[in-house]
């Protein structure tokens, strides 16, 4: 597994904290594990990160979302879109500005709506073609919807020269 | 009707070109089809039991005559020389081969016509009332609002991986002519002193499972309307079903939870996303859409004595029949609807051969400015025809083959592609639909029996729409025979109903029988003047059990 984050192929200074290890810096749990000694995870000067399973409401990391450096969510099957959701409300309504990574079964035809989504971290496999990645992303130029991230292109704003849809 | 601007070109075109990329990878091995198939699975490509079978998109099945003439240039060209007209206002080629692909889409995108999302688990074609525009008593025409949940609806980076396929029908009117209620989300418009306002259904839709749909909002706003839908993706989003692929629909949902909660749930979604601004839909572009769906350059005329020409008999016996039958009232003085027949014994419903569709593209220019629609029962119309004209444009149909006048009766009927096309299939159904067509061919006993709609289906997956006939045939595999199941009593429109089986199934060799005794019991009981549904729904099903099966 390879990790593609700005376009470029980077090292993973994030691993999942084994059960009895110690605690460098930085953490990353899995959800049950964080919530289950919640204040201890926050009461750490560690970076804290936590991989969240794609059926639960994501505003249960709301009050947390400040305190976190990296979320990760799932995506178990390709067709599986759950996730897609989990991360615009992340982003769009409970503010969250951390690094947001998309994990598990990702195909390269889903990496322009998982940054529009607000994924700004992906998972891809170890013999990706990064450039690929990026040249399919890069030649979707338009887009009908607004959401969080890529405001710019936004056909409806540019339609109509507006700022913000609410004009 | 819509064209695109350099915004929505620019996009289309892009997605088109992918895709071709993608089908030439294909061809040269690049992919596998492994790889290949969730790519041409949002791309209307599916893989059928003889070929590969292409669904065009025909937004809210509003078509230019030189889109149709494309159409049939392709069906010519890369088909058998035929299309066939879909349930949802598509249109589909059976006989696709995979090399062909990436011409015939650069054939389509020269029309502005596509294939997004026409398959796959994402928002599919938003229907409407196919007499949008030109039908009295409308509160606005659907398509311009199919139209702006078209584009909300494509490439929606959050709602392209649903749990299951998802489809959204509009109507303007208050009799509902796009089944609004057996959609994933139904939305119905009407005008009030305050400006438009919307009803929104959801969990509506047939298959193995069918359910009448559950008003979530009464009154809805223009300027909220894509909030409202944004919220019900959401919620299904999140929740839909995705362990069980029989469970995964909307409607599954909805039961679930109940149309209480789930109203609840929406309605909280909904008030939060208001809460960071909503979903936007200026009035600027609202204004702009609506530009695209202004009325035709009308001329004044007056009125016809249509009803004393409907009245004719003798030569003219069949031109009244046409009449009576296939035009109905239109909004403007002078002029009329007129819907074309896709449906005469020998076709299987819904076809057309090229030479037909250039020749509806011809009649389409000459007298309905240049516009055909699809409806869902898989025939066309010609929307803004004068009344002057209508006995030209009749003997021109007549000559083409396309002079049925038999819509909403008994040969009008919706069938599945069945056991000759489809995979899935349990048994045919189009040559059950072309039996019963030739059976009940004679016109005078057609319309003695008045409004019937038939709808048979081939399988459980309810393509045909088989629960919500009058008649409904489902055809089902007993022992590894084909059977059918009969239904009566469904309908689509806002008094909407599911159909009731009526006892043991029938084989392929009795069915059409039993439907001939329904029909003959309906006409045995029926009061003057009264259809079949009312019929039915008034005797309830003890006659036509009695019929059939000749039980007490």
């Amino acid at each position: 597994m390879a990790l593609l984050e700005e376009g470029r192929r980077v090292a993973d200074r994030w691993q999942l904290l084994e059960e009895g290890e110690a605690q460098a810096s930085p953490i990353l749990l899995p959800y049950a594990r964080f919530v289950e000694a919640r204040k201890h995870w926050l009461a750490l000067n560690n970076a804290l990160g936590v991989v969240f399973p794609n059926d639960l409401d994501p505003s249960l990391l709301a009050e947390d979302l400040e305190r976190l450096s990296l979320v990760v969510l799932q995506f178990p099957a390709f067709r599986d879109g759950r996730a897609y959701s989990q991360a615009r409300l992340l982003r769009e309504r409970h503010g969250y500005r951390g690094t947001l990574r998309a994990s598990g079964d990702i195909l390269i035809d889903q990496y322009f709506f998982m940054k529009r989504c607000g994924f700004d971290s992906f998972e891809v496999p170890d013999d990706a073609d990064i450039k690929a990645w990026e040249e399919a992303a890069a030649k979707r130029t338009t887009w009908y919807q607004p959401s969080g991230g890529l405001e710019g292109e936004n056909i409806l704003l540019a339609r109509h020269k507006l700022k913000s849809g609410r004009d | 009707m819509y064209r695109y601007d350099e915004f929505d070109e620019t996009l289309v075109r892009g997605r088109v070109e992918e895709f071709r990329g993608q089908v030439a990878r294909r061809l040269s091995g690049a992919l596998t089809e492994d790889q290949f198939k969730p790519l041409r699975l949002m791309n209307g490509l599916y893989l059928q039991l003889h070929a590969y079978m292409l669904r065009v998109a025909v937004p809210y099945g509003t078509l230019s005559s030189r889109q149709m003439r494309q159409l049939a240039m392709i069906a010519r060209t890369y088909d058998k020389n035929y299309g066939h007209f879909t349930t949802r206002q598509n249109i589909q080629f059976n006989w696709i081969e995979l090399p062909q692909v990436p011409e015939l889409l650069g054939a389509l995108a020269d029309v502005e016509m596509h294939c997004i999302q026409t398959s796959g688990n994402c928002i599919r074609n938003v229907t409407a009332d196919p007499y949008g525009g030109a039908v009295a008593g409308e509160a606005e025409d659907p398509r311009l609002w199919a139209e702006i949940i078209r584009q909300w609806s494509t490439f929606h980076p959050e709602f392209s991986y649903l749990p299951r396929k998802f489809k959204i029908a509009v109507t303007g009117s208050a009799h509902d002519r796009a089944a609004i209620l057996v959609h994933d989300i139904g939305v119905a418009i009407r005008r009030t002193d305050e400006g438009l306002r919307f009803r929104i259904y959801i969990g509506g839709g047939q298959g193995r499972t069918p359910m009448i749909a559950a008003q979530v909002v009464d009154d809805a706003r223009e300027d909220n309307l894509l909030t409202w839908l944004e919220a019900m993706l959401r919620i299904y989003n999140r929740l839909g079903r995705r362990d069980n692929l029989y469970k995964s629909r909307v409607k599954i949902l909805v039961h679930g939870l109940g149309a209480e909660e789930i109203g609840r749930q929406i309605r909280e979604e909904y008030q939060a996303i208001k809460q960071t601004g909503g979903v936007p839909l200026p009035e600027a572009e609202i204004t702009r859409i609506r530009t695209y769906f202004a009325p035709p350059a009308y001329e004044k005329l007056q009125d016809e004595d249509l009803a004393g020409a409907m009245r004719a008999n003798g030569k003219e016996a069949d031109y009244a029949r046409f009449l009576r039958r296939n035009t109905a009232k239109h909004k403007v003085a002078g002029y009329r609807i007129v819907t074309i027949s896709l449906k005469d014994g020998e076709r299987p419903p819904g076809d057309a051969t090229s030479e037909e569709m250039e020749k509806i593209a011809d009649l389409a220019d000459q007298y309905s400015f240049g516009e055909i629609r699809v409806t869902h029962e898989q025939n066309l119309v010609l929307a803004h025809v004068k009344q002057k004209d209508l006995p030209k444009l009749y003997h021109q149909l007549v000559e083409a083959g396309l002079g049925e006048g038999n819509i909403g009766l008994v040969a009008d009927q919706i069938a599945c592609p069945g056991l000759d096309f489809c995979a899935l299939a349990n048994t045919r159904s189009i040559p059950v639909a072309q039996e019963i067509a030739r059976r009940f061919s004679e016109p005078k006993r057609a319309e003695l029996i008045g409004d019937m709609k038939i709808k048979i289906s081939g399988c459980i997956n309810a393509c045909g729409h088989h629960h919500v006939g009058h008649i409904g045939i489902l055809g089902v595999d007993k022992k590894g025979e084909e059977h059918f199941q009969l239904m009566l009593g469904g309908s689509a429109d806002e008094d909407a109903a599911l159909g009731k089986i009526i006892g043991p199934s029938f084989a392929y060799d009795e069915v059409v029988d039993a439907v001939e005794k329904v029909i003959e019991a309906y006409l045995e009981h029926r009061q003057e003047g009264e259809p079949f549904l009312a019929a039915y729904r008034r005797l309830g099903a003890e006659p036509f059990k009695r019929a059939l099966y000749g039980t007490a």
